[in-house]
Formats: C-alpha cells, sequence, structure tokens
C-alpha cells in the first residue's frame, strides 16, 4: 500500500515494448538499477511500468534490443501537478483556504449562554468581555477556571457558572443564586406613624396599642408600643408588628406648557450595515450615521452554514431620526395631557393605599398649565422604630425602619 | 603429476558441519510460497518471458518456471518475484 503511494507520488508510465526478444530488456533495466514492476508479456510484446523519470532511460535499451517501446499510460502526481499548472489559482486558493482555517480554529467563534433568564445576558456578556472571554478572543489566552472564579465574584447573582470551549464554540451554563429569605427581625421595636393622619382601623398584631379608632395622629407619634409592662412589676421588651390604617392627605401636581418645542420622529429612516470577523468590521452600506437626533437599534445577524453559526455576522444599525418641532396646544389639550402625566404619577405614589378618592384643581400661570390633584387617602401609616437599649431614638431609626 | 582438484571436497567440508551448501559460496536461493509465488535471490538475467514459461539465469545454472498466467511482479537486479500459477520448476544444467 505504502508503496503504492510512493509510486504514485512520484509519477508512473506504462510502456509496451514490442519485438523479437523483449527479455534482453528486462536484463538490460535490471543490470542498470531501474526497476520495472507489473510485467505482463504475451506473445510478441511485454507490458511494464516503470517511474516516470525513468522512463527515459528505456529508450537506448530499447533501441539496442530492436523493440518498439511505446508508452501507454501515465499517472501519478506530477502529471496532475502539470495537468492543473495554468489553473494555478486553485492551488493557492487551497493553500489559503487551509491557512486560514487553522488560524481562525484558533479564535472563539461564537459565545452561547444559557441562561433561566433571570440573569442580565448583556451584562454578563460585558463581565466576560473584561475577563478576556469575547468573540475573537485567542483561545490558548484564555484561563477558564480563572474567568469562572472571577465571574461568580462579580456578579453577585451568579450562584456557579461553568464555561466548555468545543473547537471555537463556548457554551455557558450557569446558575442565578437564590437569596434565602430573610429571617424575621425580632429586634425590639415601637411602631410609629409615617405621615399626619386620622386613624380608621387598627390590625392585629404584636405590641400594645397606644391609639384608638377616630384619633388624630402626627408623623412619628407611637402607634404600638414595643414595651409591655407586668401588673406584678417589670417590663419586656417586644418587637411590635401591626397594621394601622388612617385618612391621610397627599397633593400631586404636573404642570404642562401651552407651547414647547418637542423632539418628534421623522418619517425618514436610514439604516448602516457592516460586517465583521471575529474583531475586524468594515461597511458594507453606502449610508452612514446621520446627523441630529437619532435613536439607533441595532441588530446583528450571525450567519450559519450547515447548522455551525460562522463568525462572520452582519450588523444593522436603524437610525430613526428625530426633529425639533415647535408645538402649541389649547387648554384642552394641555389638561388631557396633564391629566394622563398626573395618572401615571397616582400609580406610584400611592401605590400604598388601599383605597383613595381624589379631586383636581386647574391653574394657568406663565404659559404652563398646572394640574394639582389633592388626594385623601386610607393606608397603612405603621412603621418600625427600633428600642435601644440606651433609650435614644433617632430620624436614622425612622428613615430604616420605612423600608418595610 | 598435479594433483586434481577434489570438486566434492567443498560439500564434504560443510556437509560435514550440518552447513547448508550456499550459506558461504553464493548461489540463488528460491522460496516458493505454495503454487503462487517464487522468489528468487541471485538472479542474473531472464531468458525468456511469457505467460507459461518463464526461464532465469542464476550464473552456473538455468530455473524454468513452468504453470499458468506467469509473471514477473517486480525485479531488481539480483533477485525477482514471480506470480502465478506454478505447476513446475525446473532445474536446466
Amino acid at each position: 500500500m505504502i508503496l503504492r503511494l510512493l509510486r504514485w507520488f512520484s509519477g508512473y508510465a506504462k510502456f509496451t515494448a514490442k519485438g523479437k526478444f523483449p527479455e534482453r530488456l528486462l536484463n538490460m533495466t535490471m543490470k542498470n538499477g531501474i526497476q520495472l514492476w507489473g510485467m505482463r508479456s504475451d506473445s510478441s510484446s511485454l507490458t511494464a511500468y516503470v517511474a516516470a523519470r525513468e522512463y527515459k532511460f528505456l529508450r537506448p535499451f530499447a533501441k539496442r534490443c530492436e523493440l518498439t517501446l511505446k508508452c501507454t499510460k501515465k499517472g501519478g502526481l506530477p502529471f496532475i501537478i502539470s495537468q492543473y499548472k495554468i489553473r494555478s489559482g486553485l492551488l493557492v486558493g487551497a493553500i489559503l483556504y487551509i491557512a486560514i482555517s487553522i488560524i481562525l480554529s484558533g479564535y472563539i467563534w461564537n459565545i452561547n449562554i444559557n441562561t433561566s433568564g433571570s440573569i442580565n445576558e448583556y451584562e454578563l456578556r460585558e463581565e466576560l468581555r473584561s475577563l478576556g472571554l469575547y468573540e475573537g478572543a485567542k483561545i490558548s489566552d484564555i484561563n477558564i477556571q480563572d474567568i469562572e472564579q472571577q465571574a461568580t465574584i462579580d456578579m453577585d447573582n451568579i450562584a456557579w457558572i461553568s464555561i466548555n470551549i468545543t473547537g471555537t464554540l463556548v457554551n455557558i451554563e450557569l446558575s442565578p443564586r437564590i437569596d434565602k429569605k430573610a429571617p424575621t427581625d425580632k429586634t425590639p421595636s415601637n411602631i410609629i406613624a409615617s405621615s399626619d393622619g386620622v386613624i380608621t382601623g387598627i390590625g392585629a398584631g404584636e405590641g400594645k396599642p397606644s391609639v384608638k379608632i377616630g384619633e388624630a395622629v402626627v408623623k412619628g407619634q407611637m402607634l404600638v408600643s414595643g414595651i409591655l409592662e407586668y401588673d406584678v412589676g417589670g417590663f419586656k421588651l417586644k418587637h411590635s408588628d401591626a397594621k394601622i390604617y388612617a385618612q391621610t392627605k397627599k397633593t400631586l401636581s404636573v404642570s404642562v406648557p401651552l407651547e414647547e418645542t418637542v423632539l418628534k420622529k421623522n418619517d425618514f429612516n436610514t439604516y448602516k450595515k457592516s460586517l465583521s470577523l471575529l474583531w475586524v468590521s468594515f461597511p458594507i452600506s453606502i449610508y452612514g450615521t446621520p446627523d441630529g437626533y437619532i435613536s439607533t437599534q441595532v441588530k446583528n445577524e450571525n450567519i450559519e452554514l450547515f447548522g455551525t453559526q460562522l463568525p462572520i455576522k452582519i450588523t444593522t444599525e436603524n437610525y430613526n431620526i428625530y426633529e425639533n418641532i415647535k408645538v402649541k396646544r389649547t387648554e384642552k389639550q394641555a389638561r388631557t395631557l396633564a391629566e394622563k402625566q398626573l395618572s401615571l404619577l397616582e400609580t406610584f405614589s400611592l401605590n400604598n393605599a388601599k383605597s383613595y378618592t381624589k379631586k383636581y384643581t386647574q391653574k394657568i400661570s406663565n404659559g404652563k398649565l398646572i394640574l394639582t390633584g389633592t388626594y385623601t387617602c386610607t393606608e397603612d401609616i405603621a412603621i418600625q422604630q427600633e428600642i435601644k437599649i440606651d433609650g435614644s431614638i433617632t430620624e436614622e431609626n425612622i428613615n430604616k425602619s420605612s423600608e418595610k | 603429476m598435479k594433483k586434481k582438484k577434489n570438486d566434492k571436497s567443498k560439500p564434504r567440508l560443510f556437509g560435514g558441519f550440518g552447513l547448508p551448501y550456499g550459506i558461504v559460496k553464493s548461489s540463488v536461493h528460491i522460496e516458493i510460497n505454495s503454487n503462487r509465488e517464487a522468489i528468487i535471490d541471485g538472479s542474473s538475467g531472464i531468458l525468456e518471458y511469457n505467460e507459461c514459461c518463464i526461464k532465469i539465469s542464476t550464473g552456473k545454472m538455468i530455473v524454468a518456471f513452468k504453470g499458468r498466467g506467469l509473471f514477473i511482479r517486480c525485479m531488481s537486479d539480483s533477485s525477482m518475484v514471480i506470480e502465478g500459477y506454478i505447476s513446475s520448476v525446473e532445474y536446466v544444467r
């Protein structure tokens, strides 16, 4: 097998020698060190194979033996090369292809992240990029264990991360950290009012209430005491916990100018495309980035070949162009807009209120329509205040306790 | 009167030690595998070559391989391999 391969690499020729005594040719070639193989003989001719470079030496021997020599077949790599000599571009292309494949196989083509959704993929990719793992990074420079360890330290919401490099593809598996429920705070505390109001309801809980339904209270007033006194003397400190509902008043206001300059989206949109290969990127569209106020949407599209993602992607940047437009509003239009804005504000500011009634008042001042909403809310005004052993109660405690 | 050389002395010498005759003196060495292949070492030329008979010159002797479909698979200056269906091997002279 190896011999056949070597003969193919060096090239061979099949010849036929016709004449009276072809055996003489065989003896002459034997004596002169020319190797023949695959010899076949019939009545008047001899067929054999010889190495291509030695064929020319057979002619004088054939002449001496009075034989007619004829080459019937040529084969092997040298003849194939000479056949395609004029198509040298094929060879150059083949060599380039092999070289590029070898070079590119040393870099990362793609990173697949399998996340449960609770971890922001963009943040994770940026973090990995800062640690040296990104599309286009050299595989030999990557230390997987170091990256896994550092990523777990830098990103608090990751419990564990596993990075697997298969060829040029990186697969990342990770699991989010699940925070345990904070144990119930058992610090001795009172309950105080978070705002002024009239008590409408007291929910059952720990501690001794010090107000009654219908009583008016002010911000910071103690509503439930955490100090329980025994009839026989002595006292005990408890962690107070109760819901105290009170009727409170709140005011929210918004202002809408009757005349202003706003940014309005233009009907004309443009885009820019670029082709990226690993870390190199070049534009493939004639349009550039437009001037003025623009918003950009970026879309990346990876090119696939037989199910394999290549390190080539097309990035399309869609630009929405905005222009400054002077807007004039009537009072009715301004009022409608103000109501919308106020409604949005109510959603965020009054989310703790159990129920509320509202009343709007409007006024126009300095070219603006000011809409003010007055709200009568029923909400839980109880907040925790820690009882310090040395007896000091500070504003810090009130603010800390307001985060329930 | 010169003594004639005893031609039979050398075979006796080697035979006495139990050594084969051709071990020192160069002579043809033929290995035959079944009736399909013959490897000849010590050949000096081809005298006849066709499908039914291949005659090889080995210096002092001529060896004729007879059969059918005979051909020389490969050869060098002093050895060759004959393949085919060998029906007989004749030592001439």
